[in-house]
């Protein structure tokens, strides 16, 4: 092992990866035992917290129950603003708790509350000033602004909560607008599954890490249910679905990504359902069958983890160099 | 520039994916409609019209030497303790994109009969036939695929099926009827319009 000083990030960064070579020791156990010493440091604090939640929620509650009770005896230009009006307040409090390292973890909750209040505010608006009935188009203006809002704000100021929000609205934009020009659902949902899978590959890879499952989870089961209805029931095609998710299987192990592996495993486990009820229902060989492969995947697996324990030590190695 | 493509290729491909797919499927529909004429002929439609399936509903439209009568009587006795509501009529104008709904007469006195043309299209001309004179005909259109992408980000279920003129391969949305879901019923085109 090289004696590096560690005088920055950088170099403590190279120096636990060379530390985690050299003995063996997992990502898992790494962030268990970060996570064990954050808990401890937090542990009088949990209750406080708790209060604090729920504190805030039933505030939230109580002014939402509230609008909705006087909300017939409102103008159109109130109701704008009892909407709107707390959503800009939120993302506005958000960016300015970010210039103070005190109230910086505030922004993430702020960014929440405001992405669920722009939008709201905005139909709102769309819905009290405009006459127009083509509430998709509405929902694709309004999502599509939001996305160049957050994404915008992203840039700037690198948090991870805006990347969630402004890549939420650009799907939704995005999707109705494939819709609105005449892509059929099964083709959104594989292009758009695809690509959120890609983007997520893309986020998987950088600080902000911490949102990649929820994509790869939502992008894998987006694609494999929409592969799965192009090719369910057509015997000439059906049995394609069992290279998909095998490929994804692999992917995942690419990825370093158990999201997407438990999801296309998940797919693979249904689709062996499906093929048995559509095709070998009353074959008994069909379950043997079945188990031979099984065992024969379980070998496949073993192999495929040892392969993968071998290309994350040299990673780790050539990184170091 | 080229490093920065090449460095974020997966990123750049998986953001333009949706739109470049997106993109085909309009020129595919743009080029449907400059192959094809648009629809010329305004549609006749209404909803809760449950006459066509029930004749024992007491409300009817229907078409008459080119004219659209409205008829009420009143509902036997088996059938009295029903709801009926009284239909909703609709023109589509194509040219417009426009949907007016046409206010239908009130039932002064429900014991009494009813049998009137629709005066604000007594003087249309107004055919029953399927097709349209240009080829157009009215239709509910269920466009299947709905999945978890369609219903999360792609507007939901609501907005996959639709009433639409089609002919051949060319939709025209009814965009003022997605509201009224798969009640609407088809009563005719108006053939022969005069201007009031």
């Amino acid at each position: 092992m090289s004696n590096i000083s560690v005088h920055d990030k950088e170099s403590a960064l190279i120096q636990i990866s060379e530390l985690a070579v050299s003995y063996d020791i997992s990502l898992d156990e790494i962030g268990a035992r970060l996570t064990q010493r954050h808990l401890k440091s937090k542990n009088g604090h949990w209750l406080s917290s708790l209060l604090g939640y729920l504190g805030a929620a039933f505030i939230f509650g109580g002014l939402s129950l509230y609008v909705a009770m006087i909300w017939d005896d409102l103008d159109s230009f109130s109701r704008v603003v009892i909407t709107y009006g707390p959503g800009i307040v939120s993302f506005i409090l958000g960016v300015l708790v970010l210039s103070d390292a005190r109230y910086m973890r505030a922004s993430t909750p702020l960014f929440l509350k405001s992405a669920i209040l722009l939008p709201v505010g905005m139909f709102v608006f769309l819905g009290e000033y405009f006459d127009g009935d083509d509430a998709q188009l509405a929902a694709m203006i309004v999502f599509g602004l939001l996305a160049f809002q957050y994404l915008g704000a992203f840039f700037k100021f690198k948090r991870t909560s805006l990347l969630f929000c402004g890549y939420l609205f650009w799907n939704a934009s995005v999707g109705i607008f494939m819709d609105r020009m005449g892509v059929d659902g099964e083709t959104l949902g594989i292009a758009l599954g695809t690509s959120i899978m890609m983007v997520a590959w893309s986020i998987d890879k950088t600080e902000h890490r911490a949102i990649a499952p929820f994509w790869y989870f939502i992008g894998s089961i987006g694609l494999l249910w929409s592969v799965f209805q192009v090719i369910e029931g057509n015997p000439l095609t059906d049995i394609l679905y069992l290279p998909l998710t095998v490929f994804l299987m692999l992917i995942s192990t690419r990825m370093h990504s158990r999201t997407l592996l438990l999801t296309s495993t998940f797919a693979l486990l249904g689709f062996l359902g499906y093929y048995t009820e559509e095709y070998f229902r009353d074959v008994t060989g069909w379950p043997i069958a079945l188990m031979i492969m099984g065992f024969m995947l379980i070998g496949v697996s073993a192999y495929a983890l040892r392969l993968n324990k071998q290309i994350k030590k040299s990673n780790l190695l050539e990184s170091n160099w | 520039m080229k490093v920065f493509i090449k460095e974020n290729l997966v990123l750049i491909t998986g953001i333009t994916l949706p739109l470049m797919l997106a993109l085909v499927f309009y020129a595919a529909t743009f080029f449907d409609r400059v192959v094809t004429d648009p629809p010329q002929y305004k549609a006749v439609f209404a909803t809760r019209h449950y006459y066509h399936n029930n004749s024992k509903a007491p409300y009817r439209l229907y078409v008459k030497d080119g004219q659209l009568r409205y008829a009420y009587r009143p509902p036997g006795e088996d059938d009295s303790h029903k709801n009926w509501q009284k239909p909703r009529l609709y023109v589509y104008n194509p040219t417009t994109d426009n949907t007016e709904e046409i206010e239908l007469p009130t039932i002064v006195d429900e014991e009494v009969k009813l049998d009137q043309p629709i005066q604000k299209l007594s003087k249309d001309n107004i055919t029953t036939a399927r097709k349209s004179p240009d080829g157009y005909v009215f239709e509910y259109n269920y466009r299947s695929g709905g999945n978890l992408m369609t219903e999360l980000f792609g507007g939901g279920s609501r907005y996959r099926s639709r009433y639409v003129l089609r002919k051949g391969s060319t939709i025209v949305k009814i965009h003022s009827a997605q509201r009224y879901y798969s009640n609407a019923h088809f009563i005719g085109w108006i053939v022969n319009e005069q201007e009031d």
